[in-house]
C-alpha cells in the first residue's frame, strides 16, 4: 500500500473574469513509504497547487487524498487536524513562511504545541533542540529572530519545524530556488540525510530539472494541470517520450560549454489557463500534432516499465528546428 | 569597448561602511558576450549599476573608471551620462514587469524614452521605430501590445518589451542584469536565442550579470567570477569551467548538480562587508588557504587571456581538475 | 517635448460601478437622518429656556414645548422630522429663528473659502516636504524636512492660527486683522445669495472680493500648515519606496531626465493623497470651526459650534444631515476618481 496516493484530484478557480481556471485537472499520483517524487513545471503548470492539494492546505473539487490507507477527505475536522502531523510542508521562500516576532524555538515548537499538547515544556524543549541538531544548526539559534539569520539557515528552520513532529511526508515546495549555488548542495545534502534517519517520504516541487534529476528517484512533468509524464527519473529525463517533456529538457542548459543538446522549441508561450480547448493541453504548441489531440483528454499511458506518458505520439521524436526560431505568441 | 578599472564603490548604512565592490577590472570586448557571476552579496549587479550610475546615496562610487567609446563613464557628469545610457548602452533588468511604468501605455514608454534623446521627434516616426523593434524581437501583433499595458503582457513578453526598448537605438553595448531569472525555462532559453541573434554580425558586445552558470556557459564567451566584491577569476568561458584555477570557482562548478556525481556545497559564510578582512576575502572558507591567504591580498596572476587573483591557484595545466567531463 | 508623466485621461466604462454606488446613497440618507434625530436625545438642556431665558415659567416651557412639538410621542416626532427633511426643510434655529437650511447655504461658501484652499495648501506644502524628505533621504534636506513635518504634527491648529496673527499681523504688518472675511473699511456686498463670498463676486464688488481673499491668507495658511504633515508623511514613505523601485531605476537607466524618474515615483502616492484630501474635506466641514473662530471667520463652522453650545437642536440636526450628505458624495466622487486613474481597473 503506498504511502500516499492522489486520484482524480481536481482544482478549480474562478478568474477575475469569471471564467474557470483548472489549476489542477484529475491528477493521479501515488508515493510510497521513504520515496521522493520530483515533480517538475513551468508557471501554471499547477504543481505547488498539488503539493498544498496533497497535504489538505487545499479542498480539491473533485478526487481524493488517500494517506496511509485513510481517505482525508472523509475525515472529521478534528481527525485530520490529528493526522496533519504526519505530513508536512517546507515553503519556498524562508523569510516569508516564518514568523519575524518569535524566537526560532517557539517557531520549531508550534507544531509540538499543536499536536503533542501533552508534552510538558521541558520535553518540547529537547524535542526542538533535537529538531535543530538534525538540520545541523547550533543549538544556541535557538533563541534568535529568523531576521538574524542567513536564508540558508532559514530554510533549515523551516525544515526543522516539518520534521519536529515527525512526520512520515514532507512535501517540499522549491526548497532550493531561492538559495545560492553553495548553499544549494548542503541543503539537498541535508534532505537526503533526513530521509535516512528518519524514513521520511518527499514531494520534491521545482522547476529545476537539474536539481530533480540528482534528488528524485521518480519523476511527474506537469503542465497546465496535468501530468503529461511520469516514472523513473532515468526514465523520464534521460529518455523523456511526451513532446513537451523533450522540449523543457532540451532548454535546460548545460554547465559544461561544449555540451550543446540540440534544442527543440515549442511555439508560442504558454496559453492562458482559462481558454484551453478540449484535448490535449499542448495543442497548438507541439509539433507533433494531429487532428486527434484536439478531440479528447488524453489519457496516461504506459510507454515503458512504470513509465506513463499523455501523448498518442509518444516516443517519437521532435522536429530539431534551427534555435532561431524565437517564439511568437 | 567597456573597460573596468579598479572600480570600488560603498554603501553607507547604520552599521557602518559596507565594502561592496573592491577594485573590480575587467573589459568586455567589441563583439563578445561576458557573463559575471557570484552568489548573493558578490557585488554583480552593484558593479553593473556602478558603471551606468544608478548609484545614489547612502551608495556611492569612491574610485576606478568605466571607459566607454574613449570617456569614463563615472567621470561624466549626469548630463552627459543621460545621452548614452539608452541610446549607446541598452539596459535591461531582472523583473520584466517591474520595469515597465505600470500606468503609462507601452507606446507612451516609448515616447519618452525616444524623446529623451531626440526631443524633436514626431509621433508617428516613434511608432514606426517601436512596431519595428518590437517585430525585431519576435512580438506577433505588437501594435496591440503597444496601446496595452504592462500588466497585459506575459513575463516572457514583457521582456522581450524591454529588450525593444534597449535596443531602439542600436546600442554598442547591451547590459543585462538577470535578465532571465524570474523567467520559466523555455522562456528563457528564447529570450537569451534572441538576445544572441539580436547581437550578432557587428561589434556589438553584451555584458550579463548572473548567478546561472549554465547560462554563461551556453550564451557566453567569456566569464569573469566575483565574490566578496573582487573578481578572483576571469577568463574565456570553456576555459574557465573546465580547468577552474581560482578555488571558488572549482567551488561553484561543483555545486551544479550532475547526473552521478555528489554536488558538494561549501560552508562558512561571506566575510564581513563592513569589516572587510585583509588578505583574501575568500580565505576563511578555501580548503587551500595557508598562513599568507589571510594576511595578503593575493596579486593578479595573468596567462594569455585568462587572471586568477589566488596565492595558491590550480596549476595552469593537467593537476586539480574539478570540473568534471559531461 | 516634455516627457509623459502621467497618462491621458480617457472615457471610461465605469457606468456600472457609479450606479452601484448610487443605489447606496437613498438607504445611507435614511439611516443618516436617523442618526442625526437620534443625536438630539444626547444634547443636554431644554430648549424652552434658551428660547425664553431662564427665569420662564412652567407654563411658558409647557407653551414652547407645544410649539415645538416636543411634547409628541417619539414616533410621531421622528416621522415628521423625516417628512420635513424630505422636503428639504431642516427646521428653524431655537436660538434665532432662521431657517436653517437657508442659514447653511449662505455661510457654507464663506467656509469653503477657507476649506478647499487650505486642502490644496496642505497638500501642496506636504507634497513638497515629503518629496525633499524622500529624495534626499538620510542627507541634510532630509532631516531639516523630517523636523518641519514633526513640529507640524505636534503644534495644535489654532496655535499656529495665532502665531501667524502675531508673526503677520502685529509683527510684521503685512496681514490684516483677523476680524473677519471683510474688515471694517470695505462695503459689503449687495445681498443676492445671502452667501458673503458668492454674493461678492455675483455683484461685481471686486474690493470685496480682494478683500475677503486678503483676510483669507492668515486661515488658508493655517489649516496648510497644520494638514501638511499626513500629506508629508505619505508622500515620504511612499515615494522613498517608489524611489528606489525598478521601473524607476529603469528609467534612469535609460536615460530619461530625473524630473520625469521623479514624476514616475510620485505616481505612487496619488491614490493615498487623493483619498485622504477627501476624508480631510470631510472632516474640515466641521473642523473649520477653530479656525473661523479664531479669525472670527463667518463660516458654516463656527455657526454650527455655536449651536451646540447653545443646544440649538434644528441646527444641530441640520448641520450633521447636510454635512453628512456632502461627504458622502465626496467620498463617491473620490471612489470613482481613484478607480479611474487606475489602468488595470479601467482597461482589464
Amino acid at each position: 500500500m503506498s504511502l500516499l496516493k492522489l486520484e482524480g484530484i481536481t482544482k478549480t478557480f474562478t478568474s477575475p473574469g469569471g471564467r474557470t481556471v483548472y489549476a489542477v485537472n484529475g491528477v493521479d499520483l501515488e508515493i510510497e513509504e521513504g520515496e521522493t517524487v520530483g515533480l517538475i513545471g513551468e508557471s501554471g503548470s499547477g504543481k505547488s497547487t498539488v503539493g498544498r492539494l496533497a497535504i489538505r492546505l487545499l479542498e480539491p473539487d473533485a478526487g481524493t487524498v488517500t494517506f496511509a490507507g485513510r481517505e482525508l477527505g472523509g475525515l472529521a475536522p478534528r481527525a485530520l487536524r490529528r493526522a496533519r502531523s504526519e505530513f508536512q510542508i517546507v515553503f519556498q521562500e524562508p523569510f516569508e513562511s516564518l514568523d519575524p516576532r518569535l524566537t526560532i524555538a517557539a517557531i520549531v515548537a508550534e507544531p509540538l504545541i499543536n499536536f503533542s499538547p501533552a508534552l510538558g515544556r521541558a520535553e518540547r524543549r529537547t524535542r526542538v533542540l533535537e529538531a535543530l541538531e538534525a538540520v545541523r544548526l547550533p543549538a544556541a539559534f535557538a533563541d534568535r529572530h529568523p531576521g538574524d539569520l542567513s536564508g540558508g539557515q532559514q530554510q533549515r528552520v523551516g525544515i526543522a519545524r516539518a520534521i519536529v513532529a515527525r512526520p512520515r511526508f514532507v512535501v517540499l515546495d522549491e526548497p532550493t530556488s531561492s538559495l545560492d549555488l553553495t548553499v544549494r548542495a548542503a541543503m539537498l545534502e541535508l534532505l537526503a540525510d533526513l530521509q535516512e534517519t528518519l524514513g521520511l517520504a518527499y514531494l520534491f516541487i521545482s522547476h529545476d530539472i537539474q536539481t530533480v534529476r540528482y534528488f528524485c528517484r521518480r519523476t511527474a512533468v506537469m503542465y497546465l494541470g496535468r501530468i503529461v509524464e511520469l516514472g523513473t527519473t532515468q526514465q523520464v529525463i534521460e529518455a523523456p517520450k511526451h513532446p513537451y517533456t523533450q522540449a523543457l529538457l532540451s532548454a535546460t542548459l548545460s554547465v559544461d560549454p561544449d555540451e550543446r543538446p540540440p534544442h527543440y522549441p515549442l511555439r508560442g508561450d504558454i496559453p492562458n489557463p482559462t481558454q484551453l480547448p478540449p484535448g490535449c493541453p499542448l495543442v497548438g504548441r507541439c509539433p507533433l500534432a494531429i487532428p486527434e489531440c484536439e478531440a479528447a483528454p488524453i489519457a496516461l499511458s504506459a510507454v515503458g516499465d512504470g513509465h506513463l506518458a499523455a501523448c498518442l505520439r509518444a516516443g517519437e521524436a521532435l522536429p530539431a528546428t534551427a534555435a532561431a526560431l524565437g517564439g511568437t505568441s | 569597448m567597456l573597460e573596468l578599472r579598479e572600480v570600488s564603490t560603498v554603501f553607507n548604512t547604520r552599521r557602518g561602511t559596507v565594502h561592496a565592490v573592491n577594485g573590480v577590472s575587467f573589459d568586455v570586448p567589441a563583439g563578445r558576450m561576458v557573463g559575471v557571476v557570484g552568489e548573493s552579496g558578490c557585488g554583480k549587479s552593484v558593479t553593473v549599476r556602478s558603471v551606468i550610475g544608478l548609484i545614489r546615496p547612502p551608495g556611492r562610487v569612491t574610485g576606478g573608471q568605466a571607459l566607454f567609446e574613449g570617456h569614463d563613464l563615472l567621470a561624466m557628469r549626469r548630463r552627459e551620462l543621460r545621452r548614452v545610457l539608452g541610446a549607446r548602452i541598452g539596459f535591461v533588468g531582472q523583473q520584466p514587469f517591474a520595469s515597465l511604468n505600470p500606468v503609462l501605455s507601452i507606446e507612451e514608454q516609448f515616447a519618452n524614452l525616444v524623446w529623451a534623446h531626440r526631443p524633436r521627434a514626431k509621433r508617428p516616426e516613434i511608432r514606426e521605430l517601436a512596431l519595428r523593434k518590437l517585430q525585431e524581437t519576435g512580438i506577433a501583433g505588437p501594435e496591440r501590445v503597444l496601446r496595452g499595458y504592462a500588466h497585459q503582457l506575459s513575463g516572457g513578453m514583457a521582456q522581450r518589451v524591454l529588450i525593444a526598448m534597449a535596443m531602439a537605438f542600436d546600442p554598442a553595448l547591451l547590459i543585462a542584469d538577470e535578465p532571465t531569472t524570474a523567467l520559466d525555462v523555455t522562456v528563457q532559453r528564447q529570450i537569451l536565442d534572441l538576445i544572441r541573434r539580436l547581437l550578432a554580425g557587428g561589434d556589438r558586445s553584451m555584458l550579463l550579470v548572473t548567478h546561472d552558470l549554465g547560462v554563461v556557459a551556453q550564451y557566453c564567451d567569456a566569464v569573469v567570477v566575483m565574490y566578496a566584491g573582487k573578481v578572483v577569476e576571469k577568463g574565456p568561458v570553456r576555459d574557465v569551467f573546465r580547468r577552474p584555477r581560482h578555488p571558488y570557482t572549482a567551488a561553484l562548478l561543483r555545486a551544479v548538480p550532475r547526473p552521478g556525481q555528489r554536488i558538494k556545497g561549501l560552508g562558512g559564510t561571506l566575510p564581513d562587508l563592513v569589516d572587510y578582512p585583509g588578505g583574501c576575502p575568500y580565505a576563511a572558507r578555501c580548503e587551500r588557504a595557508s598562513e599568507v591567504c589571510g594576511a595578503v591580498a593575493p596579486e593578479v596572476e595573468r596567462v594569455r587571456e585568462r587572471e586568477v587573483s589566488c596565492h595558491h591557484p590550480a596549476l595552469e595545466e593537467g593537476t586539480a581538475r574539478v570540473a568534471a567531463q559531461a | 517635448m516634455t516627457a509623459i508623466a502621467a497618462p491621458a485621461k480617457r472615457t471610461n466604462p465605469l457606468w456600472p460601478f457609479i450606479f452601484k454606488r448610487l443605489l447606496v446613497i437613498p438607504p445611507a440618507l435614511i439611516v443618516l437622518v436617523t442618526l442625526s434625530f437620534l443625536l438630539v436625545s444626547l444634547v443636554p438642556g431644554d430648549p424652552a429656556y434658551l428660547i425664553l431665558g431662564d427665569h420662564a415659567t412652567p407654563d411658558q416651557v409647557a407653551k414652547v414645548h407645544a410649539q415645538l412639538g416636543l411634547d409628541q410621542p417619539w414616533l410621531d416626532r421622528y416621522l415628521s422630522y423625516l417628512g420635513a427633511v424630505l422636503h428639504g426643510d431642516l427646521g428653524e434655529s431655537f436660538s434665532t429663528g432662521q431657517p436653517v437650511r437657508t442659514q447653511i447655504l449662505s455661510l457654507l461658501p464663506n467656509s469653503l473659502v477657507l476649506i478647499l484652499p487650505g486642502i490644496a495648501a496642505a497638500v501642496l506644502i506636504g507634497t513638497v516636504l515629503g518629496g525633499v524628505a524622500a529624495y534626499f533621504r538620510r542627507r541634510m534636506p532630509d532631516r531639516v524636512a523630517s523636523l518641519v513635518i514633526t513640529s507640524t504634527q505636534s503644534i495644535p491648529d489654532f496655535f499656529i492660527g495665532l502665531l501667524l496673527i502675531l508673526i503677520f499681523y502685529f509683527h510684521l504688518h503685512a496681514a490684516p486683522p483677523p476680524i473677519g472675511a471683510l474688515g471694517t473699511d470695505t462695503v459689503r456686498p449687495e445681498q443676492i445669495t445671502g452667501s458673503l463670498a458668492l454674493d461678492a463676486v455675483l455683484s461685481g464688488n471686486w474690493d470685496a472680493v480682494r478683500s475677503i481673499m486678503g483676510h483669507a491668507v492668515l486661515p488658508v495658511l493655517t489649516l496648510g500648515i497644520f494638514f501638511s504633515s499626513y500629506f508629508a508623511k505619505t508622500v515620504r514613505s511612499s515615494m522613498t519606496q517608489s524611489l528606489a523601485s525598478p521601473h524607476v531605476e529603469f528609467a534612469r537607466a535609460i536615460g530619461l531626465r530625473e524630473g520625469t524618474a521623479i514624476g514616475y515615483a510620485f505616481h505612487s502616492a496619488r491614490t493615498p493623497i487623493l483619498t485622504y484630501a477627501a476624508l480631510l474635506f470631510g472632516s474640515l466641514l466641521g473642523g473649520v470651526a477653530i479656525i473661523e473662530t479664531v479669525f472670527a471667520w463667518p463660516g458654516v463652522g463656527a455657526w454650527a459650534l455655536d449651536g451646540v453650545l447653545k443646544g440649538d437642536i434644528p441646527v444641530i440636526q441640520g448641520f450633521v444631515l447636510f454635512v453628512g450628505i456632502l461627504t458622502l458624495f465626496v467620498y463617491l466622487a473620490l471612489d470613482v476618481v481613484v478607480m479611474a486613474l487606475d489602468p488595470r481597473v479601467r482597461i482589464g
